[in-house]
């Protein structure tokens, strides 16, 4: 092999998103997933179907803040619930559900870009730490602000998701809602994967000070970043409000952080369908092992130890783990 | 008056239980950068182990306060084992990550076996005194005690002996220690365990006040960190006094403002200093004297 060929196949790979056909295998994935809820109609299947959905999303939106923005959050258990209230408080307020879907990733997006500015000069490990203490926050005064959110009684009388003016009222038709929004974020996050913006991020994220020397503004880039994550992570808890139809605030506490985070290093950080996959294994792994069920707690922080040691690039890096082992045997 | 002192000695009694867990995050975080989530929860476990002790097995008081900080000692050992030494030279952030599953661990294992039922360790002094009117209780006195006797007993540790030296000079300058021979091995193996039995201490003496469950530490992590922000970690005595801080804010606040939000102004205190000044109230010394 000539020089100039090694030097073309080293500089002329391109990106991921670039590499395999992202359109079609969505829209195989996409196709499969139409099937599942005409299989199963008893609705413990489609409650668990649409968990899954529910999660897939707040895991994306997880996506977004920490592998696409590089901001490791603590706050999605606080932006799913921001999430959950304004929509119900804006759809029976403001005409329905796409009103109050429309207002939760508005507000929780605001509040994600709000966060990332204020503590814009934090290390990571701070600002771990002070998303942490702003989502407890969060759910705090939403326990005590009981008039808006209703506190531990909890809120009823939730409008169904409706298109056209057709109630969404089975748990099929919301997943096929969920489905739809979902397929559409994924698709958005490939056309930004191929635009200019995402290797402006990735430069931003990993060499800020460089970045800002060549004219980007990495604080502009990762704020960017940081909101579409938080308002995807609004739209998960929006859809989880209409679906649910009642909840409380006892829904929204940090062990839904810590699931998210176990959710996104299963599935692997090195991809978008990482958080697909960690979602739906962690939604379905507990009616596996039920006879489990008391060490559940005990089995994900196993879990996450045994991750991040030996496998730091999940389901989705597989590839890239085995790549790195047989380049070590080799080596030795 | 009567209910401003009341008030103010309870504020003073939570923050040395605070001051002792910022005091071994510090710890930590001087000798190996780990910042540990699993802090909180060690107080847990040091406040079930005091419990099982005390109560189960029927040990006298001193032997209790003896064997609980040598456990967790030993705990904060098997915690530098499991969770840091295999992680070595990663990301500070892989790091945090998983000393905060170890945290959730040690949590799911207290409620494997101990059940979520709270319960109430016995005060090793047990009545009140009488101060501008305020019943105090003792056990407030003895945990500000013990919170000078540690004070103290790390402040000699770290400038009288060969190890807080070698500590010392990991925090100023890590790499350049290193290179002087610093054994970093052996040294955050000890550091664990120091900052784990510190914790298991603070467990022990907040049992009695609070009610003991398996989410107790973990509730009074984030107020620690506060401390820690707040005083900015450089020097031991800011980080202690900001606990007090901390803590006495939060019970004029809960006892003049609103009790609901008791768990929420360490929170706003700890969000609003890393908004306004992430390095600490406490100016830094980026300087090192020689």
């Amino acid at each position: 092999m000539s020089v100039t060929e090694m030097v073309r196949q080293r500089v002329a790979v391109a990106p991921p998103a670039f590499q395999g056909k992202q359109f079609p295998l969505l829209a195989v994935l996409v196709f499969l997933a139409i099937f599942p809820p005409l299989l199963r109609t008893n609705p413990y299947d489609l409650g668990l179907l649409n968990n899954a959905l529910i999660y897939a999303l707040l895991t994306l939106g997880f996506y977004w803040c920490f592998a696409l923005a590089g901001q490791f959050t603590f706050a999605v258990f606080g932006m799913y619930a921001i999430g959950a209230y304004t929509s119900v408080w804006f759809a029976k307020h403001f005409g329905g559900f796409w009103s109050g879907l429309i207002a939760a990733v508005v507000i929780t997006a605001a509040v994600g870009a709000l966060t990332k500015l204020a503590f814009a000069r934090c290390s990571e490990i701070y600002f771990a730490i002070a998303t942490m203490a702003l989502g407890s926050l969060i759910v705090i005064l939403f326990r005590e602000w009981t008039s808006f959110s209703g506190g531990y009684e909890g809120l009823g009388d939730i409008p169904l998701p409706s298109i056209f003016g057709y109630e969404l009222a089975t748990g099929q038709s919301r997943y096929y809602l969920g489905l739809a929004i979902l397929a559409l974020l994924l698709v958005a996050t490939v056309l930004f994967f191929r635009s200019p913006v995402a290797r402006d991020l990735a430069f931003a994220r990993d060499k800020g000070p460089v970045a800002a020397v060549t004219g980007l503004k990495p604080l502009r880039l990762q704020l960017m970043g940081f909101a579409v994550g938080s308002g995807i992570q609004g739209i998960a808890g929006s859809l989880y409000a209409h679906g649910a139809g009642f909840f409380s605030v006892e829904a929204f506490n940090i062990d839904l952080s810590l699931l998210v985070l176990l959710m996104l290093l299963l599935g692997g950080m090195v991809s978008m369908y990482g958080a697909v996959i960690g979602a739906v294994i962690l939604v379905y792994l507990p009616e596996f092992l039920r006879d489990a069920s008391k060490y559940a707690e005990i089995i994900y922080a196993l879990a996450i130890l045994v991750i991040i040691v030996a496998f730091p690039s999940g389901i989705a890096g597989l590839r890239y783990t085995a790549e790195r082992l047989v380049r070590r045997a080799r080596r030795t | 008056m009567e209910r401003f002192v009341s008030l103010l000695a309870s504020g003073i009694a939570n923050g040395s239980i605070y001051a002792l867990v910022a005091l071994g995050i510090v710890l930590l975080q001087k000798a190996t950068g780990v910042i540990n989530f699993a802090q909180g929860d060690l107080l847990t476990l040091g406040a079930f182990a005091g419990f099982w002790l005390l109560v189960d097995e029927g040990l006298p008081q001193p032997v209790m306060f003896a064997l609980v900080i040598l456990l967790l000692f030993a705990a904060g050992i098997g915690l530098e084992r499991i969770g840091y030494a295999p992680l070595r030279g990663r990301s500070p952030l892989v790091i945090v990550i998983s000393t905060f599953a170890l945290g959730l661990g040690i949590r799911a294992a207290l409620v494997l076996w101990q059940g979520t039922t709270p319960r109430d360790l016995p005060a090793p002094f047990g009545g009140t005194f009488e101060l501008f009117g305020a019943r105090i209780p003792l056990q407030s006195l003895l945990i500000v005690g013990v919170l000078a006797l540690v004070g103290v007993g790390v402040y000699l540790l770290f400038q009288k002996t060969a190890v807080g030296r070698q500590v010392r000079a990991l925090a100023v300058d890590r790499e350049t220690a290193l290179l002087m021979g610093i054994k970093v091995r052996r040294l955050s193996p000890l550091t664990f365990g120091l900052s784990a039995a510190l914790a298991g201490l603070a467990g022990v003496l907040v049992a009695p006040i609070l009610s003991v469950s398996p989410g107790l530490g973990f509730g009074l992590l984030l107020n620690s960190f506060a401390a820690v922000i707040l005083g900015g970690s450089e020097r031991l005595a800011g980080v202690a006094f900001a606990a007090m801080f901390v803590a006495v804010v939060q019970a004029l606040a809960a006892g003049y403002v609103s009790p609901d939000l008791v768990d929420a102004y360490p929170f706003l205190i700890l969000i609003l200093v890393l908004a306004v000044r992430p390095q600490g109230l406490v100016r830094s010394v980026t300087g090192v004297r020689y």
